[in-house]
């Protein structure tokens, strides 16, 4: 059960959080092609390594924040730290 | 009376003055108090107390902790659970154990049986056999005859189970020598600790240790390091608990078996610490020669711990086979107990044997290997095989054995460490952390007692000084000198014959052979091996076989160990009863609830309690006397169509919603427009997920511009509250828009029916509730009954309804007043199932029902909510794209089945001429209607609107029956009345 | 052996939930007599009112209940004012005193909350897990206060029980 920094509350456990999916770019405007907007809305990236995702301290203070997390060691660092 | 014809005269740390009677196989036995029920079974001479898992070999208790391979008992009555190893379980009166895995019992076992066909039963014989017609026909079977024990029912006592976290800045897991001495320098430096050890009292090998410390027996100086822990408020120690998983973060998981807390049967510890500092110690491995299984046949260290912990020696003749020293304490502990002892076989050549040997008056074998024991179901011999290859056959009782000692790297692992395999110890060591832990001690390969503390002490104090810790001065004691640790690898011994079974893995029943058939059949890597053989699975979790296995796999291939590497160990690293994970997660709590000031009134007027979405109960119907579920519904649908009822709404999901953006976020998550609304209006309106599905439906009031009251489906308020955050705080993040949860700020009766509007002037308004001042869809302060309300006029039932919303400290009174005043009028509450029907008879949506998350709102007829100006609403987008394949869809459609009086089930589907084939559809809701005196059901069907007047077919389990399509509206259909 | 530890289940209490932009906050609270917190998870207390800081523009008042119209009054929350939102939510609410020599036990059987001094201060209140649901939880004069959603009040009294007596 991973800990998570949340930017509010400080580093809190897992169970107060749900993850709230990778990060996503931004919405597309309404004149993107259908196959853009299939894109947008359907393949997140699933990397072997960091991820850029979402998480929602939903028992705690409602923040929903970013951080990037190793998908094979759980590794967490904020999002503007280098994980060359 | 005590009879233990294997207890000692004298000696042991039992209490001789406390007899304990107990019962293992429906037969009565005595022990003491301080025995485990191994411990006391080997004192009483039963010797033979278990099945193998696969073969139902006859097998004996090997271990003395954590690591018994072989005797898993299930326990009976108060204590009901199952897969506890007998060396585990504490001594305690009126104790009731039962072997797990054989059946009528271990000297008698029908299922021993598999040991003729043990030919036939190599490893991967399941996966080659059970192929066809495929393994889920054999496997209830199968799992029957191999298996290990059984849940309890449901019968057994109740057991109070509790779990607790704790938050600290070192933890130790081990309280062995290097254990209790890292927990005193943190304690002494101001640190919050926790040291956790399994064994009911501390000390680990100290404990039958001739070393002295400071000159004492080096068990006084572990008691008087655990007086100075306990002393400090600051360290929790925890006895005769495991710590069994290592997770994310330095999160151990720790079950601790003897609480002080009476009422607590067990507590399960979430135990986060800053530094985790392992001394687990190590784990003494077999050796591999054949009939290494029997009854008699025991790790040397377990007879070490039986003899010094408990007074026992379970044998009369006994024998030592080793390939390293440290058996060899053994020897002189049996020699000063005066046991005889038929000698050692050593396997490591005389010139390497050195001071162990010492001061010992018995045969010694340097050089020779014990190629195999004999005997049904208790040892009788041994043979004895020489280096030139000649063999003598040698009698004994009782074999002590050592193949070397595995530093327990469980935990290390689980934690991702990384290993590296030690020459000189043969076995792996830990390598590379990968969370903030340190091992030290035997866990850290460190056998040698005198350097090991003292690496311990450099350890400890520079992880504590990382840690910004000040650790003070720490002189560490004099321990007197014991011989050094030796080993020579044996990975398995000569000259055994075909059809010998040499087991790697006792537990699992793998033998040496099953090792090579795996090789041979291409299964050649550690992965593959664990998975072909089992080895290292289950509740051993390779603590006594690994090592054997990975050795094996090395030698057949002509590989260094290293080269071979280990599988992942996992988590339980013991078994752990599942009340110790749930804690108070049970019985009353197993899963959470929710009430409103009115359930209890509800259960005093003998509601049938339902739970009705986000953990809300509600009455599912009010039983009447004399009739049966479907009188009651159909009472309180008639009250409703014809009088009037009243149901409790509080569990609706309500949020308050303002910010100077808020009437432009209205917009942006409803298909329909919003932006007309008056104030003082609702309006109901469909919400969209991003892929074009419903999300929620609801009406959402208009108190002032920009702000709104929202109201949700029971079920979903949780996920369009995370949706609507989502939204504002990633992609709306300059927009201001505040939402407040107040769901239960308000509780809400709603009245509903033609006299509704009596019931309500009866009760006493404050405001003019007349059609023409007080529309459908309108909303109102007023004073209801002497009490502030609000008062919203929306219909889930078709009739003239409404919602009297008060705060919940006024729910009750205001609930008891409209039941007396209604009661004139005929009121009667209502249930969901009632609700059920008459928004059937309305063809309103159900979330759950017609929404099933793969309907959208052109397929439940509603095509006038997806606004023609609005295209930015979320979701709106992905309808049009869906929609624009042309592709047939699934409609929403009314039903009239012509069933003969019995419900159609929920969910059952439609079929092309009832066949057996894909369905077209299927029925979402079936009910009596009250108004039409008939069964009605809602669908949804394929190209559904276009069929209406057709006859279908549905398939109800075995039951086909015919239905005829109709519009989705069974009453009412201009919907004059709720708006009357 | 059980636990030494007192759980009073409150009578209403004043609550109010407001959310806005904190100089406008501050003003507001000014007009109460309160001032904000100074750190994220802090109560600032006062004349017996608690205001807790538990959200980046979030706060929580809870007052004595006989101050509840006072405090309608003065907040007037059916205003809404454009610059921050005060919603009245004392009914909301169900709070729970924890108090005796074990209340630090009964909190860690609670949540995961790490209840020591450096992380959570003499004057600390913050949202957290409590029993499986959301929950607020404030250092209190021997122990703790605890908040969780009305609806959920009666499971936590079960929890409460169960955890105390071992009864099922």
């Amino acid at each position: 059960m991973l800990t998570l920094p949340c930017p509010f509350c400080g580093q809190r456990d897992e169970t107060e959080f749900l993850n709230a999916g990778p990060t996503k770019p931004a919405r597309p405007s309404s004149d993107v092609t259908d196959s853009e907007w299939i894109n947008w809305l359907t393949v997140p990236e699933n990397p072997v390594g960091y991820v850029e995702e979402k998480w929602w301290h939903a028992k705690g203070c409602g923040k929903f924040f970013t951080i990037k997390r190793h998908t094979v060691t759980h590794q967490i660092m904020m999002p503007e730290e280098d994980s060359a | 009376m005590t009879h233990n014809p294997f207890r000692q005269k004298a000696g042991g740390r039992i209490d001789r003055n406390s007899c304990v009677e107990f019962e293992f196989n429906g037969k009565r036995y005595s022990g003491y108090k301080g025995d485990t029920l191994a411990s006391a079974l080997l004192a009483n001479g039963v010797f033979l107390n278990a099945r193998s898992f696969k073969y139902h070999r006859p097998r004996g208790i090997m271990g003395a902790g954590v690591e018994e391979p072989s005797c898993l008992v299930e326990l009976l009555g108060a204590d009901a659970g199952g897969n506890y190893a007998a060396t585990t379980v504490q001594l305690r009166p009126g104790l009731k154990a039962k072997s797990v895995n054989c059946w009528p019992s271990p000297s008698f076992d029908l299922m021993s049986i598999n040991q003729l066909f043990a030919r036939l039963l190599p490893a991967g014989f399941y996966y080659k056999t059970f192929m066809w017609p495929n393994w889920h026909l054999f496997e209830p079977s199968i799992r029957r005859a191999a298996g290990l024990a059984a849940a309890p029912d449901d019968q057994i006592p109740y057991q109070h189970f509790e779990t607790r976290y704790w938050h600290g800045d070192v933890l130790v897991v081990g309280a062995g020598s290097s254990g209790l001495l890292a927990a005193l320098i943190a304690s002494r430096s101001g640190a919050r600790v926790m040291i956790v050890d399994d064994h009911p009292l501390p000390g680990g090998c100290l404990r039958s240790s001739q070393t002295k410390i400071d000159e004492r027996p080096a068990i006084e100086w572990a008691e008087a390091v655990c007086a100075e822990l306990d002393a400090n408020p600051e360290v929790t120690r925890l006895q005769d608990a495991t710590a069994w998983g290592y997770r994310e973060d330095n999160l151990l998981m720790v079950t601790e078996r003897s609480p002080a807390e009476t009422h607590v049967f067990q507590r399960g510890w979430k135990a986060r610490a800053g530094r985790v500092i392992l001394a687990t110690g190590a784990i003494e491995r077999n050796l591999v020669f054949a009939n290494n299984d029997l009854p008699g046949v025991m790790l040397a260290s377990a007879v070490q711990t039986y003899y010094h912990e408990f007074g026992v020696i379970p044998g009369r003749h006994a024998m030592i086979f080793t390939n390293n020293s440290s058996a060899y304490s053994l020897a002189h502990d049996l020699q000063a107990g005066g046991t005889m002892i038929a000698g050692i076989v050593d396997s490591r050549p005389s010139n390497a044997i050195g001071a162990e040997k010492d001061g010992l008056d018995i045969p010694l074998y340097a050089a020779n290997q014990l190629q195999a024991a004999h005997g049904g179901k208790h040892l009788r011999a041994v043979t004895i095989r020489a280096a030139d290859g000649s063999t003598k056959r040698v009698d004994c009782d009782l074999l002590a054995v050592s193949g070397g000692w595995n530093p327990a790297v469980h935990l290390f692992s689980q934690a991702r460490g990384t290993l590296a395999y030690d020459d000189a110890l043969a076995s792996f060591v830990p390598d590379k952390a990968m969370q903030r832990l340190a091992c030290v001690g035997a866990a850290a390969g460190k056998m040698n007692l005198v350097s090991a503390i003292a690496d311990t002490l450099s350890t400890v104090t520079a992880c504590l000084s990382e840690d910004n810790f000040k650790p003070s001065a720490f002189s560490l004691p004099s321990f007197t000198a014991l011989p050094d640790y030796h080993l020579q690898p044996l990975w398995h011994v000569d000259g055994m014959k075909p059809g010998d079974k040499a087991f790697v893995d006792i537990q699992n029943d793998v033998t040496l052979d099953d090792i090579g058939l795996a090789m041979r059949e291409g299964f050649d890597t550690v992965e593959h091996v664990k998975r072909y053989t089992t080895a290292g699975m289950g509740i051993d979790q390779g603590k006594t076989g690994n090592v054997n296995v990975i050795g094996n796999i090395a030698k057949a291939s002509n590989k260094k160990p290293d080269e071979i590497g280990t599988t992942t160990f996992r988590s339980p690293f013991t078994p752990v009863d599942f009340g110790s994970i749930a804690g108070q997660r049970n019985g009353a709590t197993v899963l959470p609830f929710r009430h409103t000031p009115i359930t209890q009134w509800n259960k005093d007027r003998g509601a049938v309690m339902y739970e009705a979405g986000a953990r809300w109960q509600r009455p599912g119907y009010f039983p009447i006397n004399g009739g049966n579920m479907q009188d009651a519904i159909n009472a309180e649908a008639e009250a409703v169509r014809y009088g009037v009822g009243v149901y409790d709404g509080s569990p609706l999901g309500k949020f308050d919603i303002s910010g100077r953006d808020a009437a432009a976020f209205i917009d942006l998550l409803y298909t329909n427009d919003f932006a007309d609304l008056e104030i003082g209006m609702g309006r109901y309106g469909i919400m969209l997920s991003d892929d074009g599905m419903i999300l929620d439906d609801g009406v959402t009031f208009k108190l002032a511009e920009n702000h709104y009251l929202m109201s949700t489906s029971t079920g979903f308020a949780d996920v369009v509250f995370r949706h609507m955050e989502y939204l504002l705080q990633i992609e709306c993040e300059s927009w201001q828009v505040w939402i407040t949860p107040v769901t239960s700020q308000w509780c809400n009766a709603t009245i509903c029916g033609p006299k509704a509007r009596d019931v309500l002037e009866a009760l006493g308004v404050s405001i003019d509730i007349g059609n023409d001042a007080f529309p459908f869809m309108a909303m109102r302060e007023a004073i209801v009954a002497g009490t502030p309300a609000r008062i919203c006029r929306v219909s889930f039932t078709g009739e003239v309804s409404f919602e009297i919303n008060v705060w919940p400290r006024h729910a009750k009174a205001m609930w008891r007043r409209i039941m007396e005043i209604g009661a004139p009028f005929g009121i009667l509450p209502v249930g969901s199932e009632t609700s059920h029907v008459l928004r059937v008879e309305k063809g309103f949506l159900s979330l759950g029902h017609e929404v099933d998350e793969t309907a959208d709102p052109y397929d439940l007829g509603m095509d006038w909510i997806m606004s023609r100006t609005k295209t930015h609403a979320i979701g709106r987008r992905s309808v049009d794209i869906r929609r624009s394949s042309g592709k047939p869809r699934r409609e929403l459609v009314g039903l009239m089945p012509k069933t003969g009086g019995e419900l159609v089930a929920e969910g059952a589907p439609i079929t092309p001429n009832g066949d057996r084939v894909a369905s077209e559809g299927f029925v979402s809701a079936c009910v009596w209607s009250v108004v039409n005196k008939q069964i009605i059901a809602l669908g949804l069907l394929t190209d559904g609107r276009a069929r209406i007047g057709e006859t279908i077919i549905i398939r109800d389990r075995e039951r086909v029956i015919d239905a005829v399509v109709t519009k989705p509206c069974f009453y009412d259909p201009k919907g004059e009345r709720l708006r009357g | 052996m059980g636990y030494q530890a007192t759980i009073k289940k409150q009578a209403v209490w004043a609550i109010f939930d407001i959310k806005g932009n904190a100089s406008v906050v501050a003003k507001r609270v000014a007009d109460i007599g309160l001032s904000l917190p100074s750190s994220a998870n802090t109560a600032y207390a006062k004349n017996g009112q608690h205001l807790c800081w538990i959200g980046e523009d979030h706060w929580l008042l809870l007052a004595p209940v006989e101050m509840e119209f006072q405090l309608l009054e003065r907040l007037d929350p059916q205003n809404s004012s454009l610059d921050c939102r005060i919603v009245h939510v004392s009914d909301a609410y169900t709070l729970f005193t924890v108090t005796g020599n074990h209340a630090d036990d009964i909190l860690a059987i609670a949540s995961p909350l790490n209840t020591r001094q450096q992380n959570f201060p003499i004057d600390g209140a913050t949202y957290t897990e409590f029993f499986g649901i959301r929950g607020l939880v404030l250092r209190w004069p021997d122990g703790y206060l605890t908040a969780v959603e009305r609806s959920y009040a009666d499971m936590i009294t079960a929890y409460f029980d169960k955890i105390t007596t071992g009864s099922r």
